[in-house]
């Protein structure tokens, strides 16, 4: 009796699983399971199974693939000084990956600066340089403006069209990923600055004990911020437009196995002479950003920069031996956040009816279908 | 207990299956629209489904449809006109315009309404019936300063029916031109979209009774590009109906017509 009763429950759990896994995504299991294995899930790295890992997977650098993308993280790593891969677990204690519920308990909107000139640092003090790719560490955070929600509202009217769908999904580029930073320097006030590409991203601070930050400047992106900072340590921001609008445009030597190093080694004819004469533009924007880094912050770029072209975590200061305290991980769940915003930010799940990103779009939608979206079906049957 | 294990087994497909089947059916097109858009069920009569140009080669299904298949819509047949047009025409009373960002999408939205009229006259001259395929405004033509967009509209429509019966198609061949116009801003003709069709359709009327051509002369395929002080381009395709050549014979097609 009692073994039928168990073998009910274990069915059913199975089958609940499956269907959360359905209806939710993976995140419905992902977030009651071990850290490391959600993030290996998460990641799509699952460890010793993915094949992009190279040899036993005991060393950090078999998780790190110099491929013709860029360098890629196949596994639970980190960046080190001079881009050196390191496993996260020997740098940052408690880090996880189980983010996209996470809310910050207090939120403070920060502005750009006025003009190009960012503060330096002061003497005597680390400049630590992180840069940060595409994590698909998303935060139930989002901002938006009225360009984003006109595009909404045309493709909810391209879809209603095509197949009477009335379905609004939101953008993924409309909320924040998160980005970790592991600051394991304790010897001096370390001068953060964060790097990163479009879109929009909140850059997590996690310190080791004893490890002080100096000031942090935010370059490049969309809508940046930073989180779990001390609120006395200002923050400066410099994002991708304005980037551009100052003439500045970050570049980095490309990795060795890049694509384009096939193409210049083998390359024939005109194909090997344009890869020459590109070549040799791209070794002038790479000189070009080296100066306005090394004029701004005292430091070349390329040779301080950590962070892989794929990854979740930089790392500023040494390796922490068996001696030293580990960075320790700040949850975003409860923190305090400094960010830019857009005309509208919105929390998941904290919005009014009708407030949110969806019921804006359908609500201007409808607005614009005079009340009925059933006015958007065009055409008659042939 | 085995039945309690296999009832739990059948409770939990039927909620799995429920679901996906719960998804897919979101999935669907509403009914209702999807009868809105359909219309009621056309009555196809029988005939002679290919028809021979006067060298002797087969004309394609695409233009003997849009010639014979008067009996529905066909998206061959079709009026395509390109116009400008006022973004507060596109307003309901006391409607304002909204923000910049929006006025691409509220003029793709409303384009349809530009239309209005067109059927109108279509149907005023030589139309039974018309629709509108399609409306769209043209990407990036919105012009916040001057509250002005381009739009472009599809209309089908069915001719209304000449009461004469088509001669014996087997014996007679399709011929079909072009009839070119242009007029100049400030006449009457370039005043609006519909004043520029209805002198189209005119000049189409007066190019099928025109000399060399034979039976059954029917407006195919109608253009018109429109924009206020600019001259007007207008283009109609007409196709008759000739008897054979002397010496030609024509052998029906073995083969079942493509797309017919």
């Amino acid at each position: 009796m009692i073994r039928g009763l168990i073998s009910v429950l274990i069915v059913g759990a199975v089958m609940l699983a499956g269907l959360a896994v359905v209806v939710k995504g993976p995140q419905a299991l992902t977030r009651y399971l071990p850290d490391r294995l959600a993030t290996a899930i998460d990641g799509g790295i699952a460890g010793n199974f993915d094949g992009a890992v190279k040899g036993s997977g005991d060393k950090a650098s078999d998780y790190l693939e110099d491929g013709v993308d860029g360098l890629t993280v196949h596994g639970p790593i980190a960046a080190m000084a001079g881009n050196r891969p390191v496993f996260i677990e020997d740098v940052l204690s408690g880090h996880k990956t189980q983010i996209s519920s996470d809310i910050p308990a207090e939120i403070t909107m920060i502005r750009p600066i006025s003009g190009c000139r960012l503060t330096p640092p002061l003497d005597g003090t680390e400049v630590g340089h992180a840069t940060a790719a595409a994590t698909g560490l998303a935060l139930p955070l989002l901002t938006y403006n009225d360009r984003d929600l006109a595009a909404g509202v045309q493709a909810l009217a391209d879809a209603y069209r095509d197949s009477g769908s009335d379905r609004i999904s939101v953008p993924s580029d409309l909320a924040f990923e998160a980005y970790d930073v592991a600051v394991t320097e304790t010897r001096a006030p370390v001068y953060l600055v964060l790097e990163s590409g479009p879109g929009n991203r909140i850059w997590n601070i996690h310190l080791a004990p004893g490890a002080r930050i100096e000031r942090v400047v935010l370059l490049g992106g969309t809508h940046v911020g930073v989180a779990n900072l001390d609120p006395v340590v200002p923050v400066e921001v410099l994002p991708g437009d304005a980037l551009d609008a100052c003439g500045i445009e970050p570049f980095y030597p490309l990795n060795p196995g890049h694509r384009f190093f096939e193409v210049l080694k083998t390359g024939q004819g005109s194909l090997k002479a344009d890869a020459e004469a590109t070549f040799a533009v791209m070794q002038d924007r790479i000189a070009a950003y080296d100066t306005w880094f090394r004029d701004s912050f005292g430091v070349l770029a390329d040779e301080t920069r950590v962070g892989f072209d794929g990854g979740m975590v930089s790392v500023v200061g040494p390796q922490p031996g068996e001696a030293e305290p580990k960075a320790i991980y700040a949850p975003i769940q409860g923190s305090r956040i400094r960010m830019t915003q857009d005309i509208y930010f919105e929390i998941r799940g904290q919005v009014a009816e009708g407030e949110d990103f969806v019921g804006r779009v359908r609500a201007i939608a409808t607005s614009f279908a005079f009340g009925d979206l059933k006015t958007l079906r065009q055409g008659v049957a042939f | 207990m085995l039945r309690v294990l296999i009832g739990t087994g059948v409770l939990l497909m039927a909620v799995g299956f429920g679901a996906a089947g719960w998804q897919y059916w979101q999935t669907m097109p509403s009914p209702a629209v999807a009868e809105a858009a359909a219309g009621p069920a056309p009555v196809v009569p029988e005939r002679q489904s290919w028809m021979i140009s006067p060298t002797g080669g087969l004309i394609p299904q695409a233009e003997v449809r849009a010639y014979l298949a008067q009996e529905r819509f066909v998206p061959e047949r079709v009026l395509h006109v390109v116009r400008q047009a006022n973004l507060a025409d596109l307003l309901a009373e006391g409607e304002q315009l909204p923000e910049p960002a929006f006025l691409q999408v509220l003029a793709d939205i409303r384009a349809p309404r530009m239309a209005d009229g067109l059927c109108e006259v279509l149907l005023e001259s030589v139309a039974q019936d018309c629709a509108v395929q399609a409306g769209r405004v043209v990407a990036d033509s919105v012009d916040p300063v001057t509250g002005t967009a381009r739009f472009r509209l599809e209309l089908v429509y069915r001719l209304k029916e000449s009461g004469d019966e088509l001669p014996d198609l087997a014996a007679h061949v399709l011929r079909s031109e072009l009839v070119w116009l242009e007029f100049e801003p400030g006449t009457e003709s370039s005043a609006s979209p519909d004043a520029a069709l209805q002198s189209l359709l005119a000049s189409v009327a007066a190019a099928c009774t025109g000399e060399g051509i034979g039976q059954a002369c029917r407006p195919t395929r109608l253009d018109i590009d429109w924009a206020p002080g600019k001259p007007v381009s207008a283009r109609a395709e007409i196709a008759w109906l000739d008897p054979l050549p002397k010496g030609m014979f024509v052998a029906p097609p073995l083969d079942p017509a493509k797309g017919g």
